[in-house]
């Protein structure tokens, strides 16, 4: 986490969540500022200038810009707060820029929901897979219900994916705040995130926005969040976000240095399910457990993302089973964990003459280094 | 030099990167970057500078070559000549071949040697920095990757396009590709398809959600989400933007990264 140091546009001191790896960024941030201000006013792109990053640069990302209108018609409150993407950039190590858009200019008060990703290109590999978790929704007698095949997230160590739709719910709910509990959303996610949709009878060009929350694997947004028009047929109500995971960097058992992934890729369809590696510098001992249904020699290689610094390259010998029609068969492995700067690999190869690499792993070895 | 020459010499500069005149003479004392380069793929079909360490604008790079000398020349550099007072790299990579031809005329010859002259150039000063003198051997065909991206260039011409400008790169090394595409719609379906001429390799098959936001004609912005599908069919690739939040705009631009998993 750290704050702003400056911006050009007469917004205070802004508090980034983040995560930095070396060739991509998230960052999650909430902050205010006024286009009737002098300072935005004379900027021709709002400058955020903040400590060093660990990216000089990036292409253009998305942040939700809105700003609030809510009307009282016969006693009721209906919400015209209206939204759209502005696009932002790492300009530098030190600046962060986010586009001024002139739609804006009369408004009184911005809110700016940055939960973005910032990547680079050209950084010496390939898109790296990510495994999708469908979201399903948990609710009181049901009353709510998600687009399923557009509800998802895409779960990493310190921070995940969110996509998430809006299908209808009971009339009795209405009008009420709404609690549900989101199956397969991590719950070390603490976050108010916008919900876009595409009615809004007062500001035409732009699209409606409403505030929900996420914590401990829960959504709840008031009533007064949703927008004037939210269950209109074809309203396409949606949430998009990058999010900070409250990850604790500290290990649990000191000295431990662990690893684990529920699934690693190589290709479409070779994966290396549940990993979890544990390796103690001294005396030089590691444990590794996994599984793989690849049905041919090998040997596969898979990317291993966020991996350890702290966990140096090495090789070593483990013992596996596979318990198949016709029996148990013993297989014995080699594991060579690769580092090529920032990337790490995991290569397994059978050593049994198996020609397959289908098994399940629970071993603990000695390592050598490589 | 006298102020004559350099108001000359400054102007030209100026000039040769598409800048206006200056009347009153910048400060010489200035701190132009090195130009500093991994690589320059030197062969008859393609001439590259890679890993390029990027300078932000008001910085552009000067690149000057010689054509084909003997490969025992060592020094040839005073046989160089301007390819460029203008260019920027794109991510690290800077293709000079058609400038190289344009200027010299002929291909590299395999097996034979360019002389290469590189600085930086302040365009707003027309001031240059220190030249970077190199030279590099011709071969035949190259290793060299570039790095994989979808851009108009890859569209197959024979199938009828609803997306424009589109630039897809999958260089990121990381859990996204990089979208920049306008889509235009086709038929009554909320979607876009773009058609390529050859296909994607299969890592780089699966599925994507960018942002999305509107261009129409009344001035709509509204944010959207799309779901980007890359398929193979009868050996061609598909790139399918699939509109699936907010208000369906034509035209829209999807643009910044896009996370991407396989089914």
């Amino acid at each position: 986490m750290f704050n702003s140091i400056s911006n050009n546009f007469g917004a205070g001191i802004i508090q980034f969540k983040d995560v930095q790896e070396s060739n991509y960024i998230v960052l999650n941030a909430k902050f205010t500022c006024s286009p009737q201000d002098d300072a935005y006013k004379a900027a021709e792109v709002l400058e955020i200038t903040v400590p060093a990053l660990t990216i000089g640069r990036s292409t253009e990302a998305g942040v939700i810009v809105s700003f609030t209108d809510r009307r009282e018609y016969y006693g009721r409150i209906e919400n015209y707060d209206a939204c759209t993407v502005a696009k932002s950039w790492v300009k530098d190590a030190n600046t962060l820029c986010i586009e001024k858009l002139s739609v804006f200019d009369e408004q009184p008060e911005l809110i700016f929901h940055v939960q973005t990703l910032y990547c680079q290109l050209a950084q010496g590999g390939n898109v790296i897979v990510g495994k999708k978790k469908d979201l399903s929704c948990v609710s009181e007698d049901d009353f709510l219900s998600i687009r399923t095949s557009d509800s998802l997230c895409v779960v990493f160590k310190k921070w995940a994916f969110y996509h998430w739709m809006y299908d209808y719910c009971s009339t009795a709910k209405s009008n009420a705040d709404w609690e549900a509990f989101f199956k397969n959303l991590p719950e070390d996610i603490n976050a108010d995130v916008p919900v876009l949709s595409a009615t809004n009878y007062q500001h035409k060009q732009l699209g409606s926005i409403g505030m929900s929350h996420l914590e401990e694997g829960y959504f709840t947004m008031p009533a007064s969040e949703r927008s004037s028009g939210f269950n209109n047929t074809a309203n396409y109500v949606f949430s998009f976000a990058f999010l900070v995971r409250d990850y604790d960097t500290t290990p649990e058992v000191e000295g431990r240095l662990h690893y684990e992934n529920e699934m690693l890729r190589a290709g479409q369809y070779d994966a290396f399910s549940d990993v979890n590696l544990e390796l103690i510098p001294a005396p030089s001992v590691v444990a590794f457990s996994g599984s793989m249904g690849i049905y041919k020699a090998g040997p596969v290689t898979f990317p291993a993302p966020d991996f350890p610094e702290e966990v140096p390259a090495f090789g070593a010998f483990f013992l596996a089973a596979h318990y198949h029609s016709k029996g148990l068969t013993v297989q014995l492995l080699e594991i060579q964990v690769t580092k090529t700067g920032s990337n790490t690999n995991v290569q397994v190869i059978d050593q049994s003459g198996d020609k397959n690499l289908a098994f399940k792993m629970f071993d603990t070895t000695v390592p050598t280094t490589i | 030099m006298t102020a004559h020459n350099a108001f000359v010499r400054i102007n030209i500069n100026r000039s040769l990167a598409g800048e206006h005149l200056l009347t009153d003479a910048p400060s010489h004392i200035v701190l132009i970057p090195d130009v500093a380069y991994s690589s320059v793929v030197m062969t008859p079909q393609m001439i590259m500078f890679s890993g390029i360490k990027h300078e932000s604008a008001p910085y552009k790079l000067v690149v000057k070559m010689s054509a084909s000398q003997s490969a025992g020349i060592s020094n040839g550099w005073s046989k160089t000549v301007l390819l460029a007072s203008d260019i920027e790299d794109d991510w690290g990579e800077a293709d000079v071949t058609r400038l190289y031809l344009k200027a010299i005329g002929v291909e590299p010859v395999p097996g034979q040697k360019v002389f290469i002259k590189a600085y930086w150039m302040n365009t707003q000063t027309g001031i240059g920095g220190q030249v970077f003198k190199d030279s590099v051997l011709v071969t035949g065909e190259s290793i060299y990757q570039q790095r994989m991206r979808v851009t108009e260039a890859n569209l197959d011409p024979a199938q009828e396009q609803s997306v424009s400008a589109i630039d897809v790169d999958y260089s990121t090394n990381a859990p996204v590709v990089n979208f920049n595409a306008v889509c235009l719609g086709y038929s009554n379906v909320a979607a876009s398809k773009a058609y390529l001429e050859e296909n994607l390799p299969s890592e780089l098959l699966g599925i994507s959600y960018a942002l999305g936001r509107g261009m129409g004609e009344d001035g709509s912005i509204h944010p959207q989400s799309y779901e980007i599908q890359s398929t193979n069919f009868s050996r061609k690739t598909s790139i399918n933007f699939n509109h699936r939040g907010g208000a369906y705009i034509k035209p829209t631009e999807v643009f910044g990264p896009g996370i991407f998993y396989q089914q």
